[in-house]
């Protein structure tokens, strides 16, 4: 050990970063066991238990970027017209509870979904905004936070080892960083829900026989360089071979391909971008995935704002119900939880374009399944949904909130390489009032 | 120091049960533990050290890897350092042969079971669901779990605090997965409280296996060929709370048989051929349950029968 | 017996001299002008280095790895100097050769050659987080002004100075995209500032007392307080007109682009005004040393040479002198750390790995693995003149550069002894300008990114090329004394863009010029070196899959692997580009042989720069005999996948 002091003695900084088996390798490689994103331990033993039985298994978190106007969609005012415009309101399934008449679907969902109308954001430009909503975090140049799925994934691990854990349909591939754990914690990006797992099909230019002669001729190739380094960063890396011919041989590769879908599903969600990433993201849960986010833009209504945002919602809502629907007949509803976040509300004066404007000060998001409250309403904004009365609930709170239905240790501490504390919800409590 | 004491357990393999749970037991267990305590108490930094399940799912070994360990890094400090484990002011540090002897452990692939892996013996012939409710409630058993994770099964905890109760699962190998790997199960039968057989090649023979779990609660059967046949074999599962038939070829005939399980919460039977009729005698039956049958795709109406008053429609 | 053997190797090994510093040995009075750039100097002083490195190899008892071969110093060199593995012709030419200085000779053409420079930017704009675009506007003055610095070696610490004392607007001062970088966030700026340049780490102290070490949150403020009230960003109602403007309704929409264009690129890309160098505590100061919101004046850390300060009260200091004085106390001599930083992060990028690690947190009480080898590198570089080529080729030319690589992997974050390199995988920007080795016939030619040769870029393609530049359209605005004026120019200009009928013949430079900015405005290119390429590519490139930096974060690449590059090499990227290519050069090199031996030469000269052992070859010659249609392609897809090409030895 007293080698170890020589080196960086009272460097407590390096050795807690050691200890803590930082993200990024000192010395070479660190090779990782497995495709995407893990904890070294839970490759070999699966996932680590939930903090309480019957967690939620899975997450679909759909991301509403551009800032989703909250009094069109799930916080109306319609006893106030100078705030509401001429956005219809009706009543849904669960007594009590109104929203637009824009989204007949969610409506008859209300009973499976648990409405915050008490979003509330410090950043009103959508880079930092989606930002902190993703990372619980405001962007600092001398970090980069980890995406929730990250967490998540640093947190429990994977659940079906031959496939990544987090996968991002759509949108920006930022919302899939590891941010400081590194890229094993990272999601996978996908394009679009038609594009598939990245090259895990053999090209068309190689046949099976010549796939495999190459395959073998690496291996005897590798002998004689093996047997000069016997280091484990050089097994390891040769280990990936083996891994990757098996997800290419994996049964689960399906799970990325929605062309199994029968046509009425598909339909289901809505043939577009957004509504079959949706379908995909089913599927991806139906085959472990422990997080998947997708993408759906164009909140940005600063101009038409009643035009556009109920454009919007036909997608949202066609895609919303169909999930939500889907989950539920198929029995995997209590064990996926549905949440749905945006970066800020929009402006209730309506501006002299018919639009909306950013608006952090008050906006609302869902959840649903996963363990939440069904036809519950956390957090009231006043009559001009401009300012928040009741239950708060910040970006961190959210994620907290989420990392509780996972059942993940929302209190435990990961150290940046740099030797910085943080939190799944920077510290944010989950809100427990939600759960059933 | 470290070293010289390796020499001295160099050799011959370490046993867990014998060399190493004491270890840890003695001077671990005090703050890592499974067991609650107080009311709700959880173990220290969520780890517990008293059970292999906890061991395992802690994040802290890497079988083969004693020096990429927490478990060995973390009570191989030098005394001064504050990681130190246990803390130097708690009973830190280690002796070099205790020391020594988890490195080893761990180097030679952190083994619970007895070694060789000839530990799970055979499946009594006569075992049946009385027999496995009279099972007292203990760890589970160590080569029994390695046994069925050979299998492919997915074997997990139901919560960091509960390393008794186990969810067995078939994930990504669901596919090759027949009869004879499920029987397998019953190794661990007094633990299994949830199974997902969903797409496995599960036979309603195969069932009767699952029918031996007595305190299983949650079953996903989903599609899978199994029809009411196999549902008969379930009688027993008296705890059951979920059961997942969708997409199987079971009828309204289960229905009565089904409407024994009274502790019955949700049940799924969505492209099944069951009908909505024979779903609302059940709810006589089992009033508060949540039965579904199909949510209607183009209407979106929700046709859960759960509260049928309170359904919603356009 | 034993140990007076390893001491005998030591010996032979590394030539003992006489101690004393080169100066002395090579009889230059104190204050003479050191012929630093000549290769006597540099030499004498790669001895001097092998000597204490071997110093180390005695007193540890260590005995030497042997000296390594051609091809691995070859393959070693090349991926070292110039970031990419030999072309065959450029294996063959080094392996064939017999001349006794080659390896000498190999250093001294890479370090010259442009590969050097790209290689090179790469490391600048991990450690700059040198991106193409700030916010709005493009970045490209930046990395034009990182590139250059590089073709003329300007000294590194001049570099630091003009970077840190930056002022003036981009197209005039591409080194202000240091604090463009990090508009509106001054604070996490010189927290990198001091991790960057002083390998020390404060950002911690920003919100409390570091915890760990000794800093304190007043001292965090005190350096804060340099770059304070510094302003980005110029003539703030020029900008707010023109903004006005383009909200008007029915605005032609080009009209708008061309009035944005000025914003971001004249008045926002600019820093202004420097600041009076003091700072307000927080509101929630809560230390004994100061009250919440109280004013405190800019005050260097303590025990890093000669401190600077500001005092509250003169308010005779001009602005930006505060900031001038900060970056002559960053690039001191006398400042402890600014020499060892840098100097152990030049031994690290050629030997591996640093005398210290981590590169940026030398932490109070630290101590090198060779504290002696540490304080001469220091040495050296001021007797070189911060000349970072110069001081790389001495440490190319040393014997332990040259060593074979160390079998056994050395244990992280413990000291190394340097017996031979560390094997480790190649970086992304390695592996992509490997990859083009194979594919094209001359991977370092440049282009693209950085050289636009400053043309006007509207929407996203280059427009009235050799008629007006980027520095020209800063000039003409920052000449005209109205907001109104400035609107005018902008619609003369949208006029003129219109009318641009592009390069219209012009001739050789002017396409070059014109060819050189439509590379640059490229998202994705594939025939560049990385270099050339968007800094950094976007998500889900091959070479952000490889782990390329997303240059937010200081020295943010990764060399971990995972399946999804594996699937890269099988079936994506290196199957489509270069197995199944058959216009690919490494092809036309194998095609050239004349017998199945020859092709398989060949194969092995390119691929992994050496000559096949008998076995291997036997291996490949069965594989000729079943298909000789695909076996070339296969033997390559194999070699690619094999350990051996992606670590470098």
């Amino acid at each position: 050990m007293s080698e170890n002091s020589l080196f960086s003695k009272g460097d407590e900084v390096s050795r807690r970063q050691f200890m803590i088996g930082a993200a990024h390798s000192y010395l070479g490689v660190s090779v990782l066991p497995m495709l995407g994103a893990t904890v070294a331990t839970s490759d070999t033993f699966g996932a680590a238990p939930p903090m309480r039985p019957r967690a939620a298994k899975s997450v679909i978190f759909l991301n509403m970027s551009g800032g989703m106007s909250h009094l069109d969609t799930f916080d109306p005012k319609p006893e106030n017209k100078d705030v509401q415009g001429p956005t219809p309101v009706i009543d849904t399934s669960a007594e009590g509870v109104q929203i637009s008449g824009f989204l007949p679907k969610t409506a008859a969902m209300m009973r499976h979904i648990t409405l915050f109308r008490g979003m509330r954001s410090n950043q009103g430009a959508h880079e930092q905004g989606q930002y902190l909503l993703h990372r619980s975090y405001a962007p600092r140049g001398t970090i980069v936070h980890p995406a929730l799925g990250a967490w998540v994934m640093r947190l429990s691990g994977r659940r079906n080892t031959t496939i990544p854990g987090f996968v991002a349909i759509g949108g920006s591939s930022e919302n899939a960083t590891g941010g400081f754990m590194g890229a094993r914690y990272g999601g996978v990006p996908l394009g679009n829900a038609n594009s598939g797992l990245k090259d895990s099909k053999r090209a068309h230019s190689v046949s099976k026989e010549e796939f495999d002669r190459r395959l073998s001729l690496a291996d005897k190739m590798n002998l004689s360089f093996h047997g000069r380094f016997k280091q484990k960063q050089v097994k390891t890396y040769h280990g990936l071979y083996d891994e990757a011919i098996n997800l290419m041989t994996s049964e689960d590769l399906k799970a990325f391909d929605i062309k199994h879908e029968d046509n009425n599903v598909r339909d289901l969600y809505g043939q577009n971008g957004f509504g079959q990433g949706c379908l995909l993201a089913r599927r991806l849960v139906e085959h472990q995935v422990r997080f998947v986010e997708v993408n759906l833009g164009g909140w940005d209504t600063h101009n038409d704002n009643f035009v556009s945002v109920e454009a919007r919602c036909q997608i949202l809502d066609q895609a919303l119900a169909g999930l939500i629907s889907d989950l539920e007949r198929r029995g995997l509803l209590d064990s996926t939880l549905v949440a749905l976040g945006t970066e800020f509300g929009r402006t209730p004066d309506i501006n002299e374009n018919t639009g909306r404007d950013h608006f952090p000060r008050a906006f609302s998001s869902l959840m649903a399944g996963g363990g939440v409250k069904g036809g519950f309403v956390y957090g009231e904004t006043d009559r001009k949904a401009h300012t928040v009365t009741e239950g708060i609930v910040t970006p961190g709170m959210f994620n907290a909130t989420i990392g509780h239905a996972l059942g993940l240790p929302t209190e435990r501490v990961v150290t940046s390489p740099s030797g910085r504390p943080f939190t799944i919800g920077d510290e944010a409590k989950p809100v427990k009032e939600v759960f059933a | 120091m470290v070293f010289l004491a390796v020499s001295a357990v160099s050799g011959q393999s370490v046993d867990y049960k014998k060399q190493i749970a004491p270890i840890l037991s003695s001077k671990c267990n005090e703050c890592h533990t499974a067991k609650k305590r107080e009311s709700d108490k959880k173990p220290k930094a969520g780890l517990a050290l008293d059970t292999a399940g906890g061991i395992r799912s802690g994040g802290v070994i890497d079988p083969g890897d004693a020096s990429g360990s927490d478990l060995f890094i973390r009570v191989s400090l030098p005394k001064t350092d504050d990681e130190l484990m246990p803390p130097a002011d708690d009973g830190g540090p280690l002796s070099a042969k205790e020391i020594a002897l988890i490195k080893k452990w761990i180097d030679d692939g952190a083994r619970f079971g007895s070694g060789s892996g000839g530990g799970v013996g055979k499946i009594a012939a006569d075992l049946d669901v009385a027999k496995v409710m009279a099972m007292p409630l203990r760890e589970p058993n160590a080569d029994g779990v390695a046994h069925l994770e050979g299998l492919g099964a997915t074997i997990s905890q139901l919560a960091v605090n509960l390393p008794q109760h186990l969810v067995v699962e078939w994930i990504s190998t669901y596919h090759k997965t027949t009869d004879k790997e499920i029987e397998q199960i019953l190794h661990i039968a007094p633990n299994v409280v949830e199974v997902d057989l969903s797409r496995t090649k599960v036979t309603d023979e195969g069932l009767k296996h699952i029918g031996k779990l007595a305190r299983l609660t949650h079953l996903n059967l989903s599609r899978t060929q199994i029809t009411d046949k196999g549902i008969a074999h379930l009688s027993g599962l008296r705890s059951l709370e979920y059961l997942n038939l969708y997409g199987t070829g079971v009828s309204d005939a289960v229905l009565p048989m089904l409407a024994k399980h009274r502790r019955l919460k949700s049940l799924y039977t969505w492209k099944t051929k069951i009908t909505s009729e024979g779903l609302s005698k059940l709810r006589k039956a089992l009033p508060d349950a949540k039965l579904v049958l199909e949510t209607d795709a183009k209407a979106n109406r929700y046709d859960n029968l759960d509260n049928p008053d309170d359904k919603y429609d356009f | 017996m034993k140990q007076r053997c390893i001491l005998n190797i030591v010996a032979i090994v590394f030539v003992f001299s006489s101690v004393g510093s080169v100066r002395a040995q090579l009889g230059l009075r104190p204050g003479a002008v050191l012929p630093n750039q000549s290769k006597e100097f540099q030499q004498a002083a790669a001895r001097k280095v092998d000597k204490l490195v071997g110093a180390e190899f005695r007193r540890k008892q260590v005995r030497p790895l042997p000296k390594s071969t051609d091809a691995e110093f070859l393959r070693r060199s090349y991926l070292t100097a110039i970031g990419r593995i030999p072309s065959y012709e450029e294996a063959v030419a080094f392996l064939d050769s017999e001349e006794p200085g080659k390896r000498v000779d190999l250093v001294d053409t890479l370090l010259g050659s442009y590969g050097y420079n790209m290689h090179m930017f790469n490391w600048w704009a991990d450690l700059l987080r040198a991106t193409d675009t700030f916010q709005n506007t493009s970045g490209a003055p930046y990395i034009k002004w990182i590139k250059d610095a590089i073709a003329e070696d300007k000294p590194y610490n001049k570099i630091v100075h003009e970077l840190v004392a930056a002022a003036g607007g981009g197209y005039q001062n591409g080194a202000v995209g240091y604090y463009m970088r990090d508009k509106g966030m001054l604070k996490d700026n010189m927290a990198n500032t001091t991790r960057i340049f002083l390998g020390t780490r404060i950002e911690c102290a920003q919100c409390h007392n570091h915890p760990f070490d000794s800093w304190k949150q007043m001292e965090f403020y005190e350096m804060a307080a340099f770059t304070s009230g510094m302003k980005i960003g110029t003539r703030s109602s020029f900008s707010s007109y023109l903004s006005d403007k383009e909200d008007e309704k029915d605005m032609d929409r080009g009209l708008r682009d061309v009035s944005r264009l000025i914003r971001y690129a004249v008045f926002d890309f600019s820093v202004a005004d420097a600041g009076d160098g003091s700072i307000h505590l927080p509101k929630d100061y809560k230390y004994r040393d100061g009250k919440p919101g109280e004013r405190v004046g800019a005050k260097s850390l303590a025990g890093f040479g000669k401190s600077v300060r500001v005092s509250l009260k003169s308010k005779s200091k001009d602005a930006g002198e505060a900031r001038q004085e900060f970056a002559d106390w960053v690039v001191s001599p006398q400042n402890p750390r600014f020499t060892k930083v840098i100097a152990n992060r030049m031994w690290k990028r050629v030997m591996g790995t640093g005398l210290f690690e981590p590169l940026d947190n030398f932490s109070a009480g630290a101590t090198p693995s060779n504290p002696a080898l540490m304080a001469y590198l220091e040495e050296l570089l001021v007797d070189l003149n911060y000349d970072l080529k110069a001081f790389q080729k001495v440490l190319f030319y040393t014997y332990t550069f040259q060593l074979a690589p160390s079998p056994v992997q050395h244990p992280a974050r413990s000291p190394y002894n340097f017996n031979g390199r560390q094997l480790k995988r190649f970086s992304a920007e390695q592996i992509w300008d490997s990859l083009l080795t194979l594919k094209v016939d001359k991977p370092d030619v440049r282009k693209g990114n950085g050289y636009d040769g400053g043309a006007i870029m509207f929407r996203n393609r280059p427009v009235l090329v050799g008629k007006k530049s980027m520095q020209n359209l800063y000039n003409d605005v920052m000449a005209i004394e109205s907001p109104a004026a400035v609107w005018k120019y902008a619609e003369n200009l949208y006029k003129q863009i219109k009318n641009d009928k592009g390069g219209g013949g012009g001739g050789g430079e002017k396409m070059k010029m014109m060819m050189m900015a439509q590379n640059a405005s490229k998202k994705y290119g594939q025939e560049m070196r990385a270099s050339e390429l968007s800094s950094p590519m976007a998500n889900g490139h091959f070479l952000r899959q490889f782990g390329q930096s997303d240059r937010e974060v200081i020295e943010n690449s990764s060399t971990d692997s995972d399946v999804t590059q594996v699937l890269s090499i099988l079936n994506g990227h290196v199957e489509k580009n270069i197995t199944s290519n058959s216009g690919a050069k490494l092809f036309k090199v194998v095609n050239a042989g004349k017998t199945d031996g020859e092709k398989i030469d060949r194969i092995f000269l390119s691929v992994l720069s050496r000559m096949p052992s008998e076995d291997e070859k036997e291996l490949f010659l069965n594989e000729f005999k079943m298909d000789r249609g695909s076996a070339a392609r296969n033997a390559v897809s194999a070699l690619i996948s094999t350990a051996e090409f992606m670590f470098v030895q």
